[in-house]
């Protein structure tokens, strides 16, 4: 992490001056219509005992650019499933700023558009400057827009947000390349996914660039992923303010409270022992309903502390190599060279098959590689389609998945949690029976 | 390679009577626009003898409309400035059932070219990609029959028909060239129909020529002068083959074999060495459903406009894969009028609509509507299932609504999964007798 390029106000510098304090910065996915809801949930998350940035998670109608039903809603008061920036007027959105967001309280917008203009505009008139996406991940799973409009739309909005450095200010953007379908993506694909979005985002005039990853199925594997991430990012993006962020399990998530929080847990030990610099919580509730406030403090201060108890932690470095670097990197050097200006290879790359983001079905793309949960809670590929790293990929069972082991696959990490902790409870009370009876 | 063996009997080339129907083809063309000769890549050019630009695109034009005329769908792709050779469009790709492998040429000032093809094969929603190995498109890569005829020796690479072998899924049989006038094979060899051919025997090596014997016993043999008039560079649409009007002995034999051959002039265009061949290439969509007995369904799997699930069709997939089912996945966020389109293309058995979030109701209410309107599709099995109400399952009222709107069967829910292989397979057995 180079800190010259990240300015004290800023959101990369935020994190910066965190991380060389030993703090790993905490974030909630939060997002809520109302306007006086939205504050409180920042007040709330600015207050828990954790060191924290904040988040306005953006609303579906606004995240396709169906503004008129965002508007629509925020007349009725009807609500939504999260803030429409667009809708609301601008003193709105300020007023839910103010006091709240500013050096010592940076707030991120996070929205999962393929096509965000008007969105950076919004957060950008709004006093905001850091934010995230990127013009795959943001398209690829969520959307039919076609890659090469998503591509457009990210490239002028990169250049909008990169035109706040003549105002003072280090626009932050965070990729989200790291989750792409959320599971089932072998972690190669996602760190060579995350480094092509923060290389294209460098492209067009972004300095601050945060590199995610969303924790997979083993714990060792996604630790082998972010030391490989890490070392990708040195490497491709050595010039630019970058540090690595977490997100906690992005599929079907554990239903008893225990096992949320273990799963929450092992993503905060990752984070530390892996020296990213920010991780995204899930909280406990997130199987049943949309979290309240009080739950998304709750994960924070639960992260927040499973990492101090972790810290200091010396930096994992003696995992085994199971290639997921020299895959990852493959694939970015094959994308890379194939055209200078990033946003027409990332198209080439999808139209020839060099990246091919197993079991998505967007249309464009190609859909001819496949992946499995090994035995040991790996991810590995069954098939590579046209992925340029035949040379590097390890051999692995050529495991097909079949309808009943894709819905085991998509539960595995939910199982292995709700599991452990029916077992757990179960032995408790087993145990708890004994004494009383003793 | 997979070699066929001896049971096949080719159809005799002397019938007089090929009232064979002429299917109405879909070819694709490029404007030359900004044809020249300022490089040579193979003995037909000669960059210090200009071309008449004006004459080329008069040439092209009337074999475009011979096409047209002849009942043919042509599309065009648009010519770029700075590729001269763009004007042979059937050495950008191949197309073969709606699938395209986009060609990686040998030489360099043709790469660019490549780009332009997968970009108009992108844009239009067929599956493509480019060749891993040196592969120039329909040029080498000929369909006859379930074969694919390849070439190689001078531009395609035979790495690369394994490759074309894997992507299709057709068997391939290679053919090596050896003379360099002919150095495609487009040039010294044309496929008329399932079972026809005329070709060079001395562009080929021996071996390979022993392979076309065995292949095609019966097929028309070029002279000297026809092949050097580009007599083989056709293009056949199983009864009408067009080819340059210089090659007389082939037109003869042709019509003697009951072909109905159309001479077209084609001398300017030669002077790149290309012909008729060259300016074409066919698109082979995607054929509606071949049904043979126990073969499965063929189904089309997609989710309404308003749903954005991808895993619920990924699972819908295998398991009708898993049952026997072809199924062509359009995958989520599906418009209605373009799922229309696609179904009237693909002509499936089955239509199945799933969506869980909880717009599925809503939405199958007015896409039912829009296919039934066509004729084409009035008599398809449409089914919808998922979560498809925002209360939860929305009970025997909602179902009969969907069914009297058009839907055949309602799944809702977890259970609906069991009742759908079951519906799936009573299907079957109605389609197949």
């Amino acid at each position: 992490m180079s800190l010259d390029v990240a300015p004290a106000s800023s959101f990369g510098g935020f994190i910066a001056r965190a991380h060389q304090a030993g703090d790993l910065v905490v974030q909630p996915r939060m997002g809520m219509s109302s306007p006086r809801t939205m504050r409180a949930g920042l007040l709330a998350t600015k207050r828990a005992i954790a060191t924290t940035v904040g988040t306005i998670t953006l609303d579906s109608y606004t995240r396709v650019g169906d503004d008129a039903n965002a508007r629509a809603a925020v007349a009725s008061g009807a609500e939504l499933n999260g803030y429409p920036i667009v809708a609301h007027d601008l003193a709105t959105t300020r007023g839910v700023l103010d006091g709240v967001a500013g050096p010592d309280f940076p707030v991120q917008v996070r929205h999962g558009s393929p096509c965000p203009e008007d969105i950076f505009g919004a957060l950008i008139d709004a006093g905001l400057h850091a934010t995230e996406g990127g013009p795959v991940s943001y398209c690829l799973p969520y959307s039919r827009e076609p890659l090469a409009a998503s591509i457009r739309s990210w490239t002028r909005s990169c250049e909008l947000l990169a035109r706040l450095r003549d105002t003072g200010v280090e626009p932050h953007l965070e990729t989200f390349g790291g989750c792409l379908m959320g599971q089932l993506c072998p972690p190669s694909l996602l760190i060579a996914m995350s480094v092509l979005e923060g290389m294209f985002f460098r492209q067009h005039g972004i300095r601050s660039i945060s590199l995610s990853y969303a924790q997979q199925t083993n714990p060792d594997q996604d630790t082998e992923a972010v030391l490989a991430l890490r070392r990708l990012a040195a490497e491709r993006l050595p010039d630019v303010d970058s540090h690595v962020v977490i997100y906690a399990y992005m599929g079907v998530y554990p239903r008893t409270a225990d096992g949320a929080t273990r799963l929450l847990t092992q993503a905060a030990k990752l984070a530390v022992s892996t020296g990213a610099a920010r991780l995204i919580v899930k909280t406990a509730a997130e199987a049943y309903r949309i979290p309240s406030i009080a739950d998304n403090v709750d994960a924070l201060e639960t992260a927040a502390a499973a990492a101090a108890a972790q810290w200091p932690a010396p930096v994992a470095g003696s995992t085994a190599d199971t290639g997921i670097y020299a895959e990852a990197s493959a694939l970015v050097d094959a994308v890379a060279d194939l055209r200078h200006d990033l946003g027409r290879a990332l198209a080439d790359a999808f139209r020839s098959g060099y990246l091919d983001v197993p079991y998505c079905l967007h249309p464009d793309n190609a859909r001819r590689t496949r992946s499995y949960i090994d035995g040991t809670g790996r991810l590995q590929w069954s098939s590579i389609g046209s992925l340029p790293i035949h040379r590097v990929v390890r051999p692995t069972g050529s495991a097909e998945l079949t309808a009943a082991g894709l819905l085991a696959s998509l539960s595995y990490v939910e199982r292995k949690f709700d599991n452990a902790s029916l077992e757990e409870y179960l032995a408790a009370a087993v145990q708890a029976t004994g004494s009383a009876q003793g | 390679m997979r070699f066929p063996t001896g049971s096949r009997t080719p159809l005799a080339t002397a019938e007089p009577h090929r009232e064979v129907a002429a299917g109405a083809r879909r070819y694709l063309m490029c404007r030359p626009t900004y044809f020249d000769v300022v490089y040579s890549i193979n003995p037909w050019m000669d960059p210090s003898k200009p071309v008449d630009p004006r004459l080329a695109v008069l040439q092209w034009q009337r074999l475009h409309d011979v096409y047209v005329e002849l009942g043919h769908t042509v599309e065009l792709i648009a010519p770029v400035p700075g590729l001269p050779d763009m004007v042979f469009a059937a050495n950008g790709a191949t197309v073969l059932d709606g699938r395209v492998l986009v060609a990686r040429f040998l030489h360099d000032e043709r790469a660019a070219e490549a780009v332009a093809y997968l970009d108009w094969f992108g844009s239009r929603g067929y599956e493509v990609r480019q060749a891993a190995w040196t592969n120039e498109g329909e040029s080498d890569y000929l369909a006859a029959g379930s074969w694919l005829l390849a070439g190689s020796g001078f531009r395609t690479d035979r790495r690369s028909h394994a490759e074309s072998e894997e992507f299709f899924g057709r068997p391939v049989i290679g053919l090596t060239l050896v003379d360099d006038n002919y150095y495609h094979l487009d040039t010294a060899l044309a496929v008329l129909d399932e079972q026809t051919v005329m070709y060079y025997p001395a562009a080929f090596t021996p071996g390979s020529q022993d392979i076309l014997r065995g292949l095609f016993p019966d097929a028309i043999i070029a002279t000297d002068e026809d092949a050097e008039a580009f007599g083989l560079n056709a293009v056949s649409d199983g009864h009408h083959v067009v080819l340059p009007a210089g090659a007389t002995r082939l037109i003869a034999q042709l019509r003697a074999s009951g072909f109905d051959p159309v001479g077209v002039e084609v001398s300017e265009l030669l002077r790149a060495g290309g012909g008729v061949k060259c300016c074409t290439l066919e698109l082979r969509d995607r054929l509606p459903a071949q049904r043979s007995p126990g073969a499965g369904l063929s189904v089309v799997v997609t989710s309404v406009a308003s749903d954005s699930h991808n895993w619920n069709l990924v699972f819908l997939q295998l398991t009708l894969e898993e049952l026997g089912h072809q199924v062509l996945n359009l995958g989520p966020c599906m418009p209605d009028e373009l799922l229309v389109s696609e179904c009237l293309r693909v002509r499936p058995d089955l239509i199945v609509v799933s969506s869980v979030n909880g717009h599925g109701f809503r939405d199958g209410m007015r896409l039912i509507g829009r296919i039934r309107a066509h004729p084409e599709l009035s008599a398809t099995a449409v089914v919808i299932g998922g979560k498809l109400g925002i209360a939860g399952p929305g009970g025997v009222r909602s179902r009969d609504q969907l069914r009297s709107a058009g839907f055949d069967a309602v799944f809702e829910e977890d259970s609906g999964i069991a009742s759908f292989k079951i519906f799936t397979e009573r299907l079957t057995m109605s389609v197949h007798t």
